[in-house]
Order: C-alpha cells, then sequence, then structure tokens
C-alpha cells in the first residue's frame, strides 16, 4: 500500500501523538526498555566502546570521500562473480527495474527481509501494482504490514504497538483465536510465513554492508528470515544505498561490532550472512540470480553537502531514536516518513526536500543525547541547527514561499513577533555580557517576581508567544543572587565548622 | 551515458573532483584491537559466550559420546524427522549409518535425491514418497526439509570471542539443513575454533585470495533465532532453529 508522505503536517501530528493514550502507553514501555538497554551498554567495556566508535568514523570518512572509487569496484566484483548490478537515479527507476524483472521472471510472490531501503523508495506499492504479492517477513514488518502502517522504528517496527494491540490485530485479521501469549503470537506468524517462503519466486532485501574488494554483500539479523529469503527462492535482489559500502573484508569486524550493540544491546546477532555472487555449479544450494540495485534517491546531494555530508555515515542503528526524548514521546509516525528520530529529522528533509518537511528539525531540544548514542559520533544536532538555518532563512527558497502562503494578518504578526524575537535576544545579550547589567536586571527580575507572583507569563493570551510559553515555566528566582548572599553564608558556614 | 556513469560521475562531482582519481589514499592497516584469548581458555570462552546467547556446548570425547547426546534429543520426538549434510566431516563420524538403524526418519541427502529410484533401503523417504513428477529436484527437497525436526551439520570454524559458528555453503545443503528444521546440531573440531573474530575474517581472506573467491554463502551463526518485536520480548525461535546444539569433539576429523 501507499503511504501518503505526512512530514509536513509534524505539528498537527506530534500533538496527535501526545494525546493518543494507546500511544502513549505502548512509548512509555518501549522507554523503560530503551533507558536499561543504554544503562548496561554504558556498564560495559567503554574503552571497546570508543575504539570502535573511533575506528568506524575513520574508515567511514576514508570510504566517503573515495565513494566513486568503492562502489565502482564492488559493482565489478559483483558481476565478475555471476550477479546483476543496477545503478538507479531515483525510486522510479530501482521499482522499474525490480518489477520488470519480477515480471520477466514470472514471479507472482515475493518474500522481503526489513529494508528501510524498500519502505523509502515504496517497492511494496510498487510490486503490488504490478501483480505481484510483497510478503513482509520480520515480525515486526509483518505485524505493520497486516495493519496496513508503516514502521514506527528503524529496527522494532512495531514498537508502538502493545501486546494486546498485537494480539487483537492477529485474532482480527488472521482469523484466528485470540491469545496475548508472546510465544503463541510469534509461533502463529512463523507457522504462517514458512508457507509463503516455499512459494516465492523472488526475495527482496536491503544490504547492511557492501564490501568492495570481494563484492560481498553482509545482512545482519536475529529471526533467520533474511537467511530463509536469500536461501530459498530463486532470484535474490538487494537494495542498497550508496552509502552502505566499506572498502576491506577486515573492515567489517568493526561495524558487525557497532551495529548489534547500539542497536540492540548484543555482541553479536544471531545471525551473519556473507553473500558473494551467484552459486558455482558445484554448488545445489541458493538463488540462481543476484541483483544487486545500487541506489542514489538524494544521496549524492547530500554527499555534495560538506556539513550535512556526515549523515551518510548512519548504520542504521536506531540508537539515535531510542535516546532521543521527542521520540520517547511521540513515536515514529509523527515523523511523517520513513525515518524518524533525529537521524530521520536530518534525512528527511534532505531526501525528500525541506519544503516538505520544514518542522523536523525544530522538534528537537538539542539536548545531544542522540550524538552520544551515535556509534559514529555523527553531529547530529550541528546538523539540525544547519538545517535550521537553511529553512528559516529560505536558502533554498523555503522560507520565502511558506512565507507567501500565510495570509497577510498572519505574516505581519509573524514579522512583529521576528522582530521583537530579535529584539528580546539583543538585550539578552547585553544583559548576560555585563556583570553590572546583571546584577541590575537580577535585581528588577525580584521586584517584579514579589509582586507579580509566580506566573506563567501570558500564559492565557493568544499572541503566538503562547506556543512557547504553554510548555514553558518561569523559573523562580531565589532570594537574592548568590554573590549578595555569600558573606553571610560564608560566615555561617565558618561558625558551624568551628563549633 | 549508462546509470553507472551518471551516478558515478555525480559522486565526483559532488565530491569536487575532475575525474576518476588514481587509487584513493591509504586505508589504516588492518589491526586486531582486541587482546588476544589465551589458547587454552579459547574453547572455554566460546562455550561461555554460546551459553549466554541460548545455544547448547557440549564437550563430548567420543564418537559413542556424540552418539548418545543425539539419541536423547531423538527420544524428545515421536518420530523424528532428521536431515543430516552430505559432507566429509559428517560421513567421516558414520551417522549416516547410525541413524539408518535408528527409529529416525532420515530425509536423503540432495544427491540421494537425484539419483533415486525411490525406496532406496538405506535411506527412508518422507512424507508423500517424494515423488519426483516434474518438480524441480530443489523443491522437492525442500518441501522434505520443511518436515524435519533436527538438521545436522558441521562448521568449518568457530569464533570465541562470540561463541559463533562459522558456516561455508558448498556441497553439503548446510546451509537449509542449518536453517529450517527447529533443532540444529553442529559439529565443531575443537582446533577448528579461532579467537577473535578479526582472525577469522583474515583467516578467510587469506584463504580465498590468489583469484579464488569467498564461498557463495559463509553465515555466522551466533546462538538460535529469537526475536524481540512485541513488547521487546525476547523469544527464542523465530524463522531459524530454536534449538542450537554445538557439539565439540575431537573425534570429528
Amino acid at each position: 500500500m501507499l503511504h501518503a508522505i505526512e512530514s509536513e503536517n509534524f505539528v498537527e501530528n506530534q500533538r496527535g501523538a501526545l494525546e493518543n493514550p494507546h500511544l502513549q502507553r505502548a512509548m512509555t514501555k518501549a522507554t523503560e526498555k530503551f533507558v536499561a538497554a543504554r544503562v548496561k551498554l554504558e556498564a560495559g567495556d567503554s574503552a571497546q566502546w570508543n575504539r570502535l566508535r573511533n575506528r568506524a568514523r575513520e574508515i567511514k570518512e576514508l570510504t566517503i570521500a573515495n565513494l566513486d572509487h568503492y562502489l565502482d569496484e564492488f559493482a565489478a566484483n559483483v558481476e565478475r562473480l555471476g550477479g546483476h548490478v543496477f545503478w538507479a537515479a531515483d525510486a522510479e527507476a530501482a521499482n522499474r527495474y525490480i518489477t520488470h524483472l519480477a515480471r520477466q521472471r514470472g514471479v507472482r510472490l515475493a518474500v522481503k527481509a526489513k529494508s528501510m531501503m524498500g519502505e523509502e523508495i515504496g517497492v511494496n506499492h510498487a510490486l503490488a501494482a504490478s501483480g505481484v504479492e510483497p510478503v513482509e517477513t520480520d515480525l515486526g514488518e509483518y505485524i505493520v504490514q497486516l495493519a496496513g502502517e508503516r514502521p514506527s522504528h528503524i529496527n522494532m517496527p512495531a514498537v508502538h504497538k502493545t501486546r494486546g494491540d498485537i494480539a487483537e490485530l492477529f485474532a482480527e485479521k488472521l482469523h484466528v483465536g485470540r491469545t496475548d501469549k508472546v510465544e503463541d503470537l510469534t509461533s502463529l506468524a512463523r507457522r504462517l510465513l514458512r508457507e509463503r517462503f516455499a512459494s516465492a519466486g523472488m526475495g527482496i532485501t536491503g544490504v547492511n554492508f557492501a564490501v568492495a574488494e570481494t563484492g560481498t554483500i553482509v545482512l545482519i539479523e536475529n529471526e533467520g528470515n533474511i537467511r530463509l529469503t536469500t536461501s530459498l527462492p530463486r532470484v535474490h535482489v538487494a537494495l542498497m544505498g550508496i552509502e552502505k559500502i566499506v572498502p576491506r573484508l577486515e573492515d567489517l569486524e568493526v561495524f558487525l561490532k557497532l551495529l548489534p550493540l547500539s542497536a540492540s544491546g548484543q555482541k553479536l546477532t544471531a545471525a551473519v550472512s556473507f553473500l558473494t555472487g551467484v552459486k558455482d555449479a558445484a554448488s545445489e544450494e541458493g538463488p540462481e540470480e543476484f541483483h544487486v540495485v545500487i541506489i542514489d534517491n538524494g544521496r549524492v546531494e547530500i554527499l555534495a553537502n560538506p556539513h550535512l555530508r556526515e549523515s551518510l555515515f548512519c548504520i542504521r542503528c536506531g540508537a539515535c531514536l531510542n535516546a532521543c526524548p521527542v521520540y520517547q514521546k511521540i513515536g515514529g509516525h509523527a515523523y511523517g516518513w520513513v525515518y524518524p528520530g533525529p537521524i530521520g529529522a536530518v534525512l528527511t528533509p534532505q531526501l525528500i526536500g525541506r519544503k516538505r518537511a520544514p518542522d523536523l528539525p525544530f522538534a528537537s531540544t538539542l539536548c545531544g543525547a542522540c550524538k552520544d548514542a551515535c556509534p559514529l559520533k555523527i553531529n547530529i544536532p550541528e546538523m539540525l541547527l544547519h538545517l535550521r538555518h537553511e529553512i528559516k532563512e529560505g536558502s533554498d527558497g523555503v522560507g520565502a514561499s511558506r512565507k507567501e502562503e500565510r495570509p497577510r494578518r498572519t505574516r505581519l504578526i509573524r514579522q512583529l513577533v521576528n522582530l521583537a524575537e530579535r529584539a528580546a535576544f539583543k538585550l539578552w545579550a547585553a544583559v548576560m555580557q555585563d556583570a553590572g547589567r546583571y546584577r541590575r536586571a537580577g535585581r528588577i527580575a525580584r521586584i517584579v517576581q514579589r509582586v507579580f507572583g509566580q506566573r506563567n507569563a501570558a500564559g492565557d493570551s493568544t499572541l503566538p508567544i503562547k506556543r512557547w510559553t504553554r510548555t514553558r515555566q518561569l523559573p523562580q528566582l531565589a532570594p537574592g543572587s548568590f554573590t549578595s548572599r555569600w558573606p553571610e553564608i560564608s560566615r555561617r558556614t565558618k561558625r558551624e565548622t568551628n563549633d | 551515458m549508462d546509470g553507472r556513469e551518471i551516478m558515478l560521475g555525480g559522486i565526483r562531482a559532488a565530491l569536487g573532483r575532475a575525474s576518476a582519481s588514481g587509487a584513493p589514499e591509504a586505508l589504516p592497516p588492518v589491526s586486531c584491537e582486541e587482546s588476544a584469548i589465551p589458547p587454552e581458555d579459547i574453547v572455554n570462552r566460546f562455550c561461555e559466550e554460546l551459553e549466554h546467547v541460548g545455544g547448547c556446548a557440549a564437550r563430548l570425547e567420543s564418537g559413542d559420546e556424540v552418539k548418545e547426546y543425539l539419541e536423547k534429543l531423538l527420544r524428545q520426538e515421536d518420530n523424528p524427522v532428521v536431515a543430516v549434510a552430505d559432507d566429509a566431516i559428517i560421513r567421516s563420524t558414520g551417522l549416516h549409518a547410525w541413524l539408518g538403524d535408528t527409529d529416525a526418519c532420515l530425509i536423503p541427502t540432495l544427491r540421494e535425491f537425484a539419483s533415486l529410484p525411490p525406496l532406496n533401503s538405506k535411506t527412508k523417504l518422507v512424507g508423500d514418497g517424494a515423488s519426483l513428477d516434474g518438480r524441480p529436484l530443489m523443491d522437492e527437497y525442500k518441501s522434505a526439509l520443511l518436515k524435519a525436526h533436527i538438521g545436522i551439520t558441521s562448521a568449518e570454524y568457530g569464533i570465541a570471542e562470540t561463541g559463533t559458528l562459522v558456516l561455508h555453503s558448498g556441497h553439503s545443503q548446510t546451509r537449509l539443513i542449518s536453517l529450517l528444521p527447529p533443532i540444529h546440531v553442529c559439529l565443531l573440531h575443537p582446533s577448528r575454533i579461532t579467537g577473535r573474530m578479526c582472525d577469522l575474517l583474515a583467516s578467510v581472506r587469506a584463504a580465498f585470495a590468489q583469484g579464488r573467491t569467498l564461498p557463495q554463502s559463509m553465515t555466522f551463526i551466533t546462538g538460535p533465532s529469537c526475536t524481540a518485536d512485541i513488547e521487546q520480548t525476547l523469544v527464542k525461535g523465530m524463522h531459524g532453529p530454536r534449538e542450537l546444539h554445538v557439539l565439540l569433539s575431537s573425534s570429528i576429523h
């Protein structure tokens, strides 16, 4: 099914998310587990964690700086070993290739492993439109496919659903008696999906890493559905973003350790598949055809922007989502497209255009938890600031066009607010940069507080400032500044220690 | 200009380069950062790590102990159906013949499937007599395999650092036998266990250097399959095996 892109309705959607008790229940439970996992990670071998991160960054920097060379090497090796490479400039080109291939091979059913790239290009919709039934085999993806929804997390697609939600969904869509036991729900899915694996003519996966020097693609998983998807059907299609390349086989080690560790606190996932070329004549098992679709879809543009290029280092571990206080509250759907959370706020405006996702970079407190959590140390807050600047100053016409769409009265109020905002910041800067002004301002503020009491300023006004003050409280000032109270405090302390 | 030229040209332009550069700047030398595991600790460490992720590690002295272990597994099922990989290591243990004498139902190897006339006296056919009426051999074999309770394979290597088995595709059908049945039993000679992942990757690369390639499929297996997609609650046994038994024995060659 084709999901509409909802990123431009972010403000509305996130409000809906906050007011949805169902979602809040699920996200609260999920967040407890995110936090516990993070605590466990930080209690582990931090020397190793840092070593891995530094090493990974080093490799990514060099790889991305020579991306053309390594991509070419990879493609040449794949082809040398009997695979096919298709270079897709965008989603349409990729989908055209895949559906054409499916038609030519008489494919009626395609099994899919979880692939964010697949979501990004909308391959399920393209397949269905051309008469091929796409079946998601990852349990989380299977659940959201049944529910007709997008995944709401990079690794845990159904994290926004409670066990009860899933039990109800299965009972309704699969026409079975309702069971709430996780083991039973899991075995039901296993049984139903097994039949699909056996009869699928094509298996579609993403790519976690692609090794340039050997033409190998690497896929990690816990469930075993990737192994099934890449060994039962006759044709295997792998969807790959240009940034998935690593240069050498041994460079994989760092990433094979970082990804499971940040994604789910595991040393290694239950299975890692290294797939190279097509089976030789002597080997009986494995697909007969192997196709890699190398996809741009806006990544080359990201590459061209030195401020944002680092967002291509992402290995899709989801750690930034788990750490983000905004994501923890609103879940993934509010972001409106494929990639939620902090990395989503950086990638979405770049991949679908800033005009269609102008609010996402602002959905952040810039707390930096994402950057701390990121195994590649991607400086997400810096990139969010950069995107904010681009959007507000309208460097690609976003700011300007948005402004033109609004009615005149709103525009005038906005201009006044902007003016007021700038003036307020100038005043603030002036006060903070001079000790005397700071003291005087403090004295005035204390008088104002005594007179008007602790109150949420402009709480009930209809001014635009209400959106800012509605969720913020004025801090309560102490009766006197610390420096004014120090003589008394120091006297008291001396007295106490002398007693 | 074809898709490749367009994309590579776009990337070069994005990186501020006029044309294809020569060899890129040298990558940092591959170095193993993890401290080496003392050889005498390797097997212990392997077993520890495997048990930690829910696998069962058994250190068995003789071929008889291996058979004893398997017997226990067979007894869990009333009419156990077993698939055994067809490789040199397994053949050297005589497991095919031994299993033929138990009451286990043995799925023929792919080679045996191909060389049938049916009802070869050494193997018992499974399910609907496995008729080969026009259906491709592989499909027939796959359907038979879907009925198996236990899959027995060997492994090329082990990795102590993570309790991982390394399986290569080839002539022995390890790929499906280690995946489809809910119980996977894997035989491994203790000397084939390396300490660290970096050592393993280096040796794989060395073994397949000089114009040779990697096997079409190399799989790292670390514990049984699992999922945590429902309320992040861990459940063992999703699409792959639910149980993993690694039998370490020097009686295996």
